[in-house]
């Protein structure tokens, strides 16, 4: 539905909205397999629970993208790797889950599978330590984020 | 009170760090030198250029073989490969919302702005050659909370074709018809193509 204008935010406002944002999980799903996986479970979890600044100014915006196709041609190969942009203090995660597993698996496998991938993305920070323009301590960032999956009731 | 008379002799001043010269060491006229100079480089520029226009220029991305022969550098045949490349293995995608919730609107009429989408909602229909240059490049999709779904992958020309036939059939998706307001296009889609 279009919604009432009293309710609808301007372009501004969502402009600002998403300024003041500091976590991105997307993906590059083949569209066969969502809403199997569901990225957008991990970026409400994740915005509820962890607040990025805590962990220092070295890394203002977290990206990440999960990564799932079949086949990946080379001029789409640059969709996974990590890469931290000093000038805006933000890494940019792009991890490829194993395609025929996220076929065969079901609801929680996948999820599983995405958590994984989710860590290991985070630890690929580590990588970017020497470009940091601020600490940022991601070790306590991955904890806190295995924290939420430990609660089998986390989605 | 007159002041002295300029010294053509060597003058050094009274810090240690700091010398004056009025004249060269052996007291010739600099000027000389100057015209010998300006000789010297206008004939080693002139050389430089009859060279240069005897020989066969070659534009860059091109390079002679020691046998004689013009190929393509390493670097532009990678390019020309790379793009060759990217003509048939284009992607179709549609970009959905990824959470609920208001989204920017650039198909919308009556001078709406923002458009409410739920999860899966489509944005967008699409086509792309190559990996952008950020793998999630900063909202740079058009606007945040975007899942980006390959629904077929081919020739630029088919994904072309595909991604015309959806932007052109959305208003009929179940999701467009619903709304008060029936779109003619995805919010995220500002032309028919």
């Amino acid at each position: 539905m279009i919604a009432d204008k009293e309710q609808r935010p301007t372009a501004e406002e969502l402009q600002l909205k998403s300024d003041e944002q500091t976590l991105f999980i997307s993906g590059r799903i083949w569209h066969e397999l969502y809403p199997k996986a569901d990225p957008g479970l991990f970026l409400e979890a994740l915005r509820r629970e962890i607040d990025l600044s805590k962990y220092g100014e070295g890394i203002a915006k977290f990206y990440f993208t999960f990564v799932i196709m079949e086949e990946l041609s080379p001029n789409f190969s640059n969709w996974v790797g990590s890469d931290y942009y000093p000038e805006k203090a933000s890494i940019d995660i792009g991890i490829r889950l194993p395609y025929q597993d996220v076929v065969d698996g079901d609801e929680k496998a996948v999820i599983k599978l995405m958590e994984k991938a989710l860590l290991e993305g985070i630890d690929t920070i580590a990588e970017h330590k020497q470009e940091f323009i601020a600490p940022f301590d991601y070790r306590a960032f991955k904890n806190d984020v295995e924290a939420i999956f430990e609660n089998p009731d986390w989605y | 009170m007159f002041a002295p008379p300029p010294s053509s002799k060597r003058v050094t001043s009274s810090r240690s760090d700091v010398q004056v010269f009025s004249d060269n060491e052996n007291g010739s006229s600099p000027n000389g030198s100057k015209w010998l100079l300006l000789l010297l480089l206008g004939a080693v520029l002139a050389s430089g250029y009859i060279i240069w226009n005897s020989s066969k220029k070659i534009a860059p991305g091109l390079i002679e073989t020691p046998d004689g022969e013009i190929v393509l550098s390493p670097e532009r045949e990678a390019k020309r490969d790379r793009e060759l490349e990217e003509i048939d293995n284009a992607i179709q995608y549609a970009l959905v919302a990824t959470i609920d919730g208001y989204y920017p609107c650039l198909s919308c009429p009556f001078g709406i702005k923002t458009i409410y989408l739920y999860k899966g909602n489509v944005w967008k229909y699409g086509v792309t050659r190559k990996g952008e240059a950020e793998r999630y490049p900063g909202g740079n999709y058009g606007a945040d909370n975007l899942l980006f779904l390959p629904m077929f992958e081919g020739t630029y020309s088919e994904c072309l074709k595909r991604e015309k036939t959806l932007i052109y059939n959305y208003p009929l998706l179940p999701e467009a018809i619903e709304r008060q307001v029936i779109l003619a296009r995805p919010p995220g889609n500002k032309y028919d193509s």
